[in-house]
């Protein structure tokens, strides 16, 4: 399937709408974790495709070295359903301050400097997700993260020549504590054959309008 | 509401991983079988105290944080052998074969729901991954001695220090039976944490990898060269005297010099601190060559670098 | 007497979100914006009884628009609709001079509460 899936005004509209709200609701419940004030940037939504994908990926991370968690979400497993995965990506915070965050008290080895991010990601994914999750009236399930790589290239996030999707629904949303100085981007990625029941979803929630 | 399988409790029970509830005090409200037979209290005992009261050992401060932003969260929550080895110290099932200490495990952290969709409590499930951990270790070793037994530099495709300094030691021997001659250049990257700092570690194997081609394309195919530590080159050259050896130095302290390595359309400026020896009738002892060699090298490192020093010529200005 | 009413928002979705759950007889005499400094441009040409603000608008943002009220002195009764929920969002939003706070996406009830406690219905 080589189109591209197609978005009308509207859908995009809603879709923005639904991420701006579910984000909203995710930094409230991080502030409260973090006892800090959570800053979000306007999500913001585009479709990939499968053949440009690492010069997307360097224009939505212009970052030289990141370290990235990814994270596999999905509704039911049968169609129709939503699934899809975000990768959360970290470039420039130290871990003395993703420590901080989080108040993780033991000293910092690098198995525990992994499960820092492993941890943050959990969270801010998690609340992401549930935030729009409960907009589009569903609800998601996650796999465990797992760490894709420290100190690495953006290239290295998907392995390119073995992508199973033409085009992918691509979300960004930025979170940054200032205080901590602490600021990551959240990808949530979604394929082609997901993105059509989205679509469907969103027509149901126009309609309603 | 449909009528609830009478024998929940039975299964739960034969889930072949631990399973407990705690609430958000970390009073147990649930305990499976495996739980009790890997620790030293059965459901009885345990159910109504407080986890921590039983098990002083555990991370205390890390499991409240993690309990407490599921309660706020209502999302699930993971812990990976690979990051934290256990969570519980259970012992594993090795008991003959042995090979470990204790049992490895993945947890996973869920929310229990009320009826108003706040969470009454939390349910941890424990999973045994000893084998997985151990077979992972297995192979990570077996990449290690891999690495060792192969003779090149995976970065920089020129032979490792180990395979380098074997060659070397066999041609001094070759060198003193034939009454032959041998040069030695060892070199070490100027500044190189700096480059590593301003540009990453990305831009720093770069500078390597090019810094070793360019050694390829200029020395001839009798000439050894190998990766001598992080930042540091060196090449031996069969039958070659001390004066052409230094105009080799020469020459290739200028194609280090002389181009920058582009890196992501940065141009990195790089240089070289270089040391050379010969072998003599004298001294044709393998590891005093390198030494001489790395002691010229010391000398223009702290002469104000990228240059060349001849060892022979240092020791004899007296 | 129905009050003059502007909703600015720069998500078409989320101006029509707000005006389905406006008390019926309101949903005629409402004026849209799609920034803030649209909004100040209405607001300094006619009066408006009540404004629906969100807050992350671009060109001008909600912020911008309850400071720049204050100084020019537009007196209006503000609500701030917006997704930002967070303690210290509602704090500055209310030193900025606006009455309340609503989170999106605004409810029947969490709409009527707030007018009713604010004596606009």
């Amino acid at each position: 399937m080589s189109n591209s899936p197609d978005f009308t005004e509207d859908q995009r509209e809603y879709l923005q709408e639904i991420c701006n709200i579910g984000m909203g609701q995710a930094g409230a419940s991080l502030s409260v974790l973090f006892e800090q004030y959570v800053t979000l940037s306007v999500p913001s939504i585009e479709v990939i495709s499968a053949e440009n994908a690492t010069e997307s990926l360097r224009r939505l991370i212009p970052a030289e070295q990141i370290s990235a968690v990814r994270q596999g979400f999905y509704t039911h497993v049968t169609d129709p359903n939503f699934c899809g995965e975000s990768i959360t990506i970290f470039s420039g915070t130290s871990f003395e301050e993703l420590a901080q965050l989080i108040a993780f008290e033991e000293e910092l080895t690098a198995e525990l400097e992994q499960e820092l991010l492993l941890e943050i990601s959990n969270i801010i994914n998690g609340a992401c997700l549930s935030g729009i999750a409960e907009q589009l009236l569903e609800r998601f399930f996650h796999t465990p993260p797992s760490v894709i790589g420290q100190n690495i290239a953006v290239e290295d996030l998907l392995q390119t020549d073995q992508l199973q999707w033409d085009h992918a629904l691509s979300i960004k949303i930025k979170y940054s504590v200032e205080k901590q100085s602490f600021e990551c981007d959240l990808l949530l990625l979604m394929p082609d054959f997901a993105v059509k029941y989205l679509q469907e979803v969103l027509n149901k929630l126009l309609d309603e309008l | 509401m449909t009528n609830k399988f009478p024998y929940a409790e039975d299964v739960v029970d034969c889930i072949d991983n631990g399973v407990f509830v705690v609430d958000k005090n970390f009073k147990v409200h649930l305990w499976n079988d495996f739980m009790s037979i890997h620790s030293r209290f059965s459901a009885d005992q345990i159910i109504g105290l407080k986890l921590f009261e039983c098990f002083p050992e555990l991370p205390q401060k890390w499991f409240e944080r993690k309990v407490k932003s599921i309660y706020l969260l209502k999302n699930q929550s993971y812990t990976s052998w690979e990051q934290r080895p256990y969570l519980f110290k259970f012992p594993h099932g090795r008991s003959v074969t042995g090979g470990v200490e204790h049992m490895y495990q993945n947890c996973c952290f869920t929310p229990i729901f009320d009826l108003d969709n706040n969470v009454e409590c939390v349910c941890v499930t424990i999973k045994n991954v000893t084998d997985l951990a151990i077979k992972a270790k297995q192979l990570k070793d077996a990449v290690v001695q891999l690495e060792h037994i192969s003779s090149i530099d995976g970065l920089t495709q020129l032979y490792n220090r180990a395979h380098w300094e074997q060659r070397f030691k066999t041609e001094v021997e070759r060198v003193k039976r034939y009454k032959s001659k041998v040069s030695l250049i060892m070199f070490d990257m100027d500044h190189f944490k700096k480059i590593n700092d301003q540009y990453g570690h990305l831009a720093g194997d770069k500078v390597l990898k090019q810094t070793a081609e360019r050694c390829l394309n200029l020395f001839r195919s009798v000439d050894v060269i190998g990766r001598y530590g992080g930042e540091e080159f060196c090449i031996f050259l069969p039958e070659t005297d001390i004066t052409n050896t230094g105009l080799v130095a020469e020459k290739l302290r200028h194609i280090i010099a002389d181009t920058p390595v582009n890196f992501k359309s940065k141009e990195i400026f790089i240089s070289a601190s270089i040391g050379f020896t010969c072998s003599s009738e004298k001294e044709n002892n393998y590891e005093t060559l390198i030494k001489e060699a790395d002691d010229a090298l010391y000398i223009a490192k702290n002469n104000g670098r990228n240059q060349c020093i001849n060892f022979l010529d240092s020791t004899s200005d007296d | 007497m129905i009050p003059s009413i502007m909703i600015c928002d720069d998500s078409n979705i989320a101006r029509k979100q707000l005006k389905k759950v406006l008390p019926e007889p309101w949903k005629e005499s409402v004026k849209l914006a799609q920034n803030g400094e649209e909004a100040l441009l209405n607001l300094r040409a006619e009066h408006f009884d009540i404004l629906f603000l969100d807050l992350t608008m671009p060109v001008l943002d909600g912020f911008d628009v309850l400071t720049t009220m204050k100084s020019e002195k537009i007196q209006v009764k503000t609500i701030v609709i917006s997704a930002d929920i967070q303690v210290e969002a509602k704090n500055r939003v209310e030193a900025a001079g606006a009455l309340d706070f609503i989170k999106k996406p605004v409810s029947a009830e969490a709409l009527t509460a707030v007018l009713t406690k604010h004596n606009l219905i």
